[in-house]
């Protein structure tokens, strides 16, 4: 791999107030160096393309391990982790733009307690507490278990809200995120300790009925969850509970 | 006063005593810099040992860790594993199973036996989410509050000096604001992150520990790091006694910014475990030591305090000269790989302490790059520079002592009038001899 010379065009905005501009920045990058990385050489030395001394870049996340879920960001216009994202040697010019659907703190670090808040409207905790029995270890059937490990791997990084069409400003739409630990929770909770609160969410406004299926959110999840099967398993596990309901 | 407990960290420990006060009423306030998926927590792929001989689990234990390590806690930590284990599998942690779907042991790198229940390569992450379903069920019911937005940055002491609540300064506003409480636990993570290739979330930095140490805390063994390809541990922190208490009183600390549960050696598939087990110990004690606490005087210093803080804001922003905070950073975690690796020679340590004496006065030289008041990131990495320095201070000094330490001291560190501090502490047999290797 070669040493060249990057440019990087960054879509910066001082706080939530003030308008964006775009800046460009000039990068030594040798190897396959992630984009983390280089974003880290810029915060060193923040001079920018016209030998300025500008403020250093600001992103969220430094765990550069695919864990903490902070540093989604549009990266030539696609959402992925800033530190997912290797340099190739064909990369010239790399814009990165905050993602788009979460209000801007400052330059790419996005605001994304939506998500949390979604979340907790759902309610997917056990009713479990310490008075516990030294129980012999339960029996989980192996397709259950395969399925909740796939799920439970989600980080929260908000990339599948980005490309989502029905996640925005306009509408209450939980996400395909939420939904997805909502169906984890329900294979989790394998006797009912606490399904009313997060199937009646899940049908109210906002709710997985308001999935458009663009099926977007799939493409794009970094840890490859299986979104859009959660979602139809969601679907249909509502329309079962509104039969339920309706006809005790 | 509606929250009388005060945790600062929102890893395994701190997520694990919060939520046993929350579970037998208390109040608790929670604090963290970040989400508790930014953290060491979320980020262990090994393994949680559990064994059916807990007696073995005990003894491995203190074995390996030189006999450094507490014998009272290793033991309720070793006994109680089976507990743990079986609460995390209630909540939904979805461990490997065998083909009929029972909890599978898997034998970690290192080890001679199958002892450890694991989750894939992401057993952090599935317990750090499991854990915080619970934090949001008792949110919902107003027990606990969460503050996700903001940084540690001191303890405030009444005037007997007891620990009163923190100053905490906002990630965006960077206001300074003060959270009172009667007793405050610190479950701030460990240091092993000052090291160059660590491996570590960077957070995990010791800035915390080094606050307090700077505040009057005594640290303990802050020399010990473990060395490993897969990278390393901090086995050293603040001091505490066997129910989690600092040397300030009304202060607590658990999980790895203490030092009481591994001694020189973390057996692998114990870190996860001695998080959990000393966040719910570390909460038992807090509720022992509030029924005592419940008339404890506030200070009324506190806004000197405060403007102190903001003080040393405008000291950084007013500073300049041609240093700059993250390569002086970078030079400290080389430096640090360099003198004080695994292999430390008496010459090395010297020319540590040398280094980070001049790198105390570099530090005066720094220009901030980012003049921003608003979400302004230098400011907060500029903060926790000096603190590292400091940190590495205490580290290098301990360092030099433990060469000539008799065996099976701990080495206790103070700050006092601006100079370090390092006497000897003798380790308490009350169970095991190091002699004998059986169970007294």
């Amino acid at each position: 791999m070669s040493v060249r010379t990057i440019i990087l065009k960054i879509k910066r905005q001082k706080n939530p107030e003030l308008s964006a501009v775009w800046e460009e920045f000039k990068v030594i990058a040798e190897g396959e160096i992630s984009l983390l990385a280089l974003l880290q050489k810029i915060r060193e030395q923040p001079i920018n393309a016209r030998n300025e001394a500008v403020d250093p870049i600001v992103w969220g996340g430094e765990c550069d391990s695919r864990m903490c879920g902070d540093c989604g960001m549009l990266v030539n216009g696609q959402p992925m982790l800033a530190c997912e994202f290797r340099l190739k040697d064909f990369d010239q010019l790399i814009t990165l733009e905050p993602l788009t659907r979460f209000p801007v703190i400052r330059d790419l670090w996005v605001d994304r307690s939506i998500i949390e808040k979604n979340l907790k409207e759902l309610q997917l905790w056990k009713p479990v507490d310490r008075s516990v029995l030294r129980t012999l270890a339960s029996q989980v059937a192996p397709s259950v278990h395969a399925e909740v490990r796939e799920l439970s791997q989600c980080i929260e990084c908000g990339l599948c809200l980005e490309v989502c069409p029905q996640f925005n400003e306009r509408s209450s739409f939980i996400g395909p995120q939420a939904i997805a630990m909502a169906h984890e929770h329900l294979k989790k909770d394998s006797l009912g300790l606490n399904r009313d609160q997060p199937l009646t969410r899940l049908m109210q406004k906002g709710g997985v009925a308001d999935c458009g299926d663009a099926q977007n959110c799939v493409k794009v999840c970094p840890k490859e969850i299986p979104l859009t099967t959660s979602i139809a398993s969601m679907k249909r596990a509502v329309v079962k509970e509104g039969f339920k309901r309706f006809f005790g | 006063m509606n929250h009388p407990i005060l945790i600062v960290g929102s890893g395994l420990s701190g997520m694990m005593a919060a939520i046993r006060l929350c579970e037998q009423g208390f109040p608790v306030t929670l604090i963290s810099q970040n989400s508790p998926l930014s953290s060491n927590s979320a980020l262990a792929s090994g393994g949680l040992n559990v064994l059916v001989a807990p007696e073995k689990h005990f003894t491995d234990t203190l074995k390996v860790g030189g006999f450094l390590a507490n014998q009272e806690l290793v033991k309720q930590m070793c006994f109680r594993a089976p507990e743990i284990v079986n609460y995390l599998e209630r909540l939904g942690v979805s461990f490997n199973r065998t083909a009929e779907g029972f909890l599978e042991r898997c034998q970690l790198p290192g080890m001679d036996d199958a002892r450890a229940v694991m989750s894939g390569h992401t057993i952090g992450l599935q317990i750090v989410q499991a854990l915080r379903q619970q934090l949001r069920r008792f949110e919902n019911t107003e027990k606990l509050k969460q503050i996700q937005s903001c940084e540690f940055i001191s303890l405030i002491k009444n005037s007997p000096g007891e620990a009163s609540g923190v100053l905490v300064m906002d990630k965006k506003t960077l206001e300074i604001e003060s959270i009172f409480s009667q007793v405050v636990l610190m479950a701030t993570g460990g240091y092993a992150g000052l090291y160059e290739n660590s491996k570590n979330h960077p957070s995990v930095d010791g800035s915390a520990i080094s606050t307090l140490y700077q505040q009057g805390a005594a640290l303990a063994n802050p020399d010990l790091i473990q060395f490993s390809s897969e990278g390393y541990a901090s086995l050293g922190g603040l001091w505490i006694d066997e129910n989690h208490q600092t040397s300030i009183p009304n202060l607590f600390a658990a999980g790895d910014c203490e030092y009481q549960y591994h001694g020189s050696y973390r057996q692998p598939g114990n870190g996860l475990l001695a998080a959990l087990y000393a966040g719910m110990r570390a909460a038992s004690s807090m509720i022992k030591s509030l029924a005592s606490r419940l008339n404890a005087s506030l200070d009324l210093q506190i806004e000197n305090e405060r403007n102190q803080e903001a003080a040393i804001n405008q000291e950084w922003f007013d500073r300049s000269g041609p240093e700059n905070c993250y390569s002086l950073a970078s030079e400290l975690s080389e430096n640090l790989a360099l003198y004080a690796g695994d292999n430390r020679k008496q010459s090395d340590l010297k020319k540590l302490k040398e280094f980070i004496s001049e790198l105390k006065n570099r530090i005066q030289h720094i220009t901030l790059r980012d003049r921003s008041s608003f979400a302004n990131q230098e400011l907060f990495f500029a903060r926790r520079l000096k603190n590292r320095i400091f940190l590495a201070e205490a580290l290098a000094s301990s360092a030099l002592l433990r060469h000539q330490a008799p065996a099976f001291k701990t080495t206790k560190v103070f700050y006092r009038a601006e100079s370090v501090h390092v006497e000897y502490e003798d380790v308490l047999f009350k169970y095991l001899q190091p002699s004998e290797g059986g169970l007294i």
